[in-house]
């Protein structure tokens, strides 16, 4: 006797909801960015990327990015691109970000009904569209995309080399969140912040016609003032290539908002000014360091991971976060604690310092230049402590001091109006002009 | 927290001595690490520690054991003239800065290190960062030593003293959470710190950060496909006191081919080794020089209460557990 056979496999339906669910609209634009520049790696190796762009432009009805950055090869597109999932046998470009080979696929399905993905080479040319509904309706074997135009061994002229893709038919959710206030601003400056690597290296970014700009990341730096640096290698097993982890951390500016560690795989920053227990800051039962205070505003802290193999870098699948659990990333933490150890300590006496007549951290500090700390690893000779000795040789009895206290509000209305002011500093800073003329010249 | 009798004879408190319990532990340590010739030469050790400006440890080991890469720390910047100049041999280099921030320029895998940071104070954060990252990277067959204040009353006074970001907010927290604050470890929360447990505790933080220290690397040489792994005991614990009361914990780092060497070592035939929480108290009599040359007639000896020199029979036998570190302080015109 036989039975029908039991339909165990996904339909594509719950596939495409199981991919897309906890996407967020901008990662989904992030990890297009990511394959543009993963393909400028391709092309540079690891020289400049000077000449290459990524251009992103979206409508209520429209989503679309190109890009110059060498295109992709029939080859790729037909066993790699389009397939759901990596095959094990694909090599890893060095340095790629894109480890997971799903990003491209996952932004369609989740922004829109239609797609049109075109790709030239130095020697190809293709073209793949992709209507969804009509691939979702064949609910059988046949999850395959086709070719629309396939040429190979063809001349491709210079500028016509690269890849765009179009999604159109746009979703509600995903129409409505590309002409959200703020969104435009908000993809702007965290494609920025994570992409600042590259950008660094010559990359353009392009979003809505607003060509990005790379304020590299700084610490301060002088002869009182020297960064904590330390590099390593986390060796891989079985011919799995090495981790390669350059931490520097030092002060600057007393910024709240970018205070913190910074993560960066493969040229790809994953946490930005962080300051929770993942990157050591406040953590009880480990080893810890303070909770994040106003005085540690100064603190910056950058961790640059990079490996050939993206797989063992140390980033979650959706490359939005750091993996703690990993190997690689359990050493890192506990060295970014130990190099920002002695730097928490040395802010907490600057803060000591801040109502006495001298103030030589706060001197080092003032008078150090902000210099690039990827520049700053570059020129470094090996690893070094953090450094920061008082200035005592400036002398400057001129220098501005604060002093504040409080006084009735009546009385501070009549003092105010005498001295015809209108803020209670200048009504402060009128009587101590005043009593200062009179009493002590 | 005195533990002075007040029947006891007023000469019993003069100080005579200097600091002569922390003299024999000194020996005592010099004496577990010579066995360290089992596991590799001693001339490739290099010993780092806190020298100030008196470098006992120092001399002691470079006479005895032959160390001649040395080491010293000093975090006090001012006092780097005098540290220098204090240097009694030229052997010893001189890195100016905090423990964390100084201890990744050593290079502390590239040669087995014996590393004594006798801190001067109670366990805080940082040492036990420096403790994970000394376990996390000093080569096998190093040693790693630390001395704390073990008193409560030093405790209690630390934390006191802290300046909090929110003075008025620290000062209201209950006396664990800040001491959780100034220690990271949250264990002491909910610890029983009376008596004995204080440095129990402090040990079993200390201990905890040796673990991680040593899973760390053996992931890491698991995942680099070495076999190899690092393993630690735990040689000393000791307990003395000659003003404060304080507390020295050692652990030695070494591979997993090294246990027979280690085994051959022999550490647990040491009189003061200590692998866990019992620990080995050195408690230095004051007892006078024609005293001390009348007991050491009698010993060795099984039965010192019955050596027939007038002092108390407790200090016999404390006497006799630690006669042959016992200093012979006189002054000298040197």
């Amino acid at each position: 006797m036989s039975f029908p056979p039991v339909k165990a496999s996904p339909t594509k339906r719950l596939f495409l909801e199981a991919l897309t669910r906890d996407l967020e609209l901008e990662d989904a634009v992030h990890d297009l960015v990511d394959n543009s520049i993963d393909a400028a790696k391709r092309t540079t190796g690891k020289g400049a990327f000077s000449g290459l762009y990524v251009k992103i432009n979206f409508t209520k009805d429209r989503f679309k990015i190109s890009d110059n950055c060498g295109g992709i090869d029939l080859k790729t597109a037909s066993e790699v691109l389009f397939r759901l999932g990596r095959p094990a046998s694909r090599k890893t470009v060095a340095g790629e970000v894109g480890r997971f080979g799903i990003g491209l696929k996952r932004a369609i399905f989740m922004m829109g009904r239609n797609a049109l993905v075109e790709s030239s080479t130095a020697n190809s040319h293709f073209t793949v569209p992709i209507s969804v509904n009509d691939w979702k309706k064949n609910d059988d074997g046949d999850w395959d995309f086709a070719f629309d135009i396939y040429e190979e061994n063809i001349p491709v002229q210079k500028e016509k080399i690269g890849t765009q893709i179009e999604v159109w038919n746009l979703y509600a959710g995903i129409a409505n969140g590309f002409a959200q206030d703020g969104f435009v601003g908000e993809l702007i400056s965290n494609l920025q912040k994570k992409h600042k690597p590259a950008l660094e290296k010559g990359m353009a970014i392009e979003v809505q016609n607003t060509w990005l700009t790379s304020e590299p990341y700084t610490v301060k730096a002088s002869d009182f003032l020297k960064p904590a640096i330390r590099q390593f290698e986390i060796k891989g097993n079985a011919g799995k290539p090495s981790v390669s982890i350059k931490l520097i951390a030092g002060v600057e500016e007393s910024k709240p908002g970018e205070s913190g560690w910074y993560i960066s795989c493969n040229g790809r920053f994953i946490l930005v000014a962080d300051k929770t227990p993942k990157t050591g800051w406040g953590e009880v039962g480990d080893v810890k360091i303070p909770r994040m205070h106003h005085q540690f505003a100064r603190f910056r802290g950058f961790a640059f991971f990079d490996c050939d193999d993206p797989e063992r870098l140390p980033w979650n699948s959706s490359k939005t976060g750091v993996d703690v659990e990993s190997q690689v990333y359990g050493k890192a933490r506990r060295i970014m604690i130990e190099t920002t150890r002695p730097i928490i300590d040395r802010l907490n006496e600057l803060d000591a310092e801040s109502d006495a007549d001298e103030r030589p951290l706060f001197d080092a500090i003032e008078t150090a230049d902000s210099k690039s700390v990827t520049a700053l690893i570059a020129e470094s000779a090996g690893d070094s402590s953090f450094h920061w000795v008082g200035r005592t040789d400036l002398n400057k009895p001129e220098r501005p001091v604060r002093i504040s206290y409080t006084r009735p509000l009546n009385k501070v209305r009549e003092v105010r109006e005498k001295l015809d002011v209108e803020a209670n500093r200048e009504a402060g800073e009128g009587t101590f002009d005043y009593f200062y003329e009179h009493e002590i010249r | 927290m005195s533990t002075k009798s007040d029947k006891r004879p007023s000469f019993e408190d003069v100080h005579y001595l200097l600091r002569p319990a922390k003299n024999v532990q000194r020996k005592m340590i010099c004496e577990a690490l010579a066995r360290l010739e089992f596991l590799r030469p001693l001339s490739e050790y290099r010993y780092i520690g806190f020298g100030a400006i008196y470098f006992g440890d120092f001399s002691l080991f470079h006479r005895r054991l032959g160390i001649d890469k040395m080491t010293t720390i000093e975090g006090n910047l001012s006092a780097e003239e005098r540290v220098r100049f204090n240097r009694p041999f030229d052997c010893i280099k001189v890195e100016m800065g905090l423990s964390t921030a100084v201890l990744p320029n050593l290079n502390l895998e590239g040669q087995p290190n014996i590393i004594w940071f006798d801190y001067d104070g109670v366990l805080k954060d940082y040492v036990r960062i420096d403790v994970r990252a000394l376990a996390a990277s000093a080569a096998p067959c190093s040693v790693i030593i630390v001395t704390l204040d073990a008193r409560w009353k030093a405790l209690v006074e630390t934390v006191e003293s802290v300046e909090a970001p929110n003075p008025e907010e620290y000062k209201a927290l209950p006396l664990p959470e800040k001491i959780t604050q100034l220690t990271g470890d949250n264990r002491f929360l909910k610890a029983d710190l009376v008596g004995d447990n204080l440095t129990e505790t402090y040990r079993q933080s200390m201990q905890a950060e040796m673990e991680n220290g040593i899973s760390e690397r053996n992931r890491e040489l698991t995942e680099s496909g070495n076999t190899n792994p690092i393993h630690f005991k735990q040689l000393f614990n000791f307990r003395y006191q000659d003003q404060a009361e304080m507390m020295t914990v050692g652990w030695l780092i070494y591979s997993d081919e090294d246990t027979p060497k280690v085994n051959a070592a022999q550490f647990h035939k040491m009189d003061f080794y200590c692998d866990g929480e019992n620990y080995f108290r050195i408690r230095a009599p004051k007892l006078t020089f024609h005293e001390v040359r009348q007991l050491n007639r009698y010993l060795p000896c099984a039965n010192p209460t019955s050596i027939p020199v007038p002092v108390s029979d407790e200090y016999k036998t404390d006497y006799t557990k630690i006669y042959r570190y016992f200093p012979s302080f006189a002054e000298a015109d040197i």
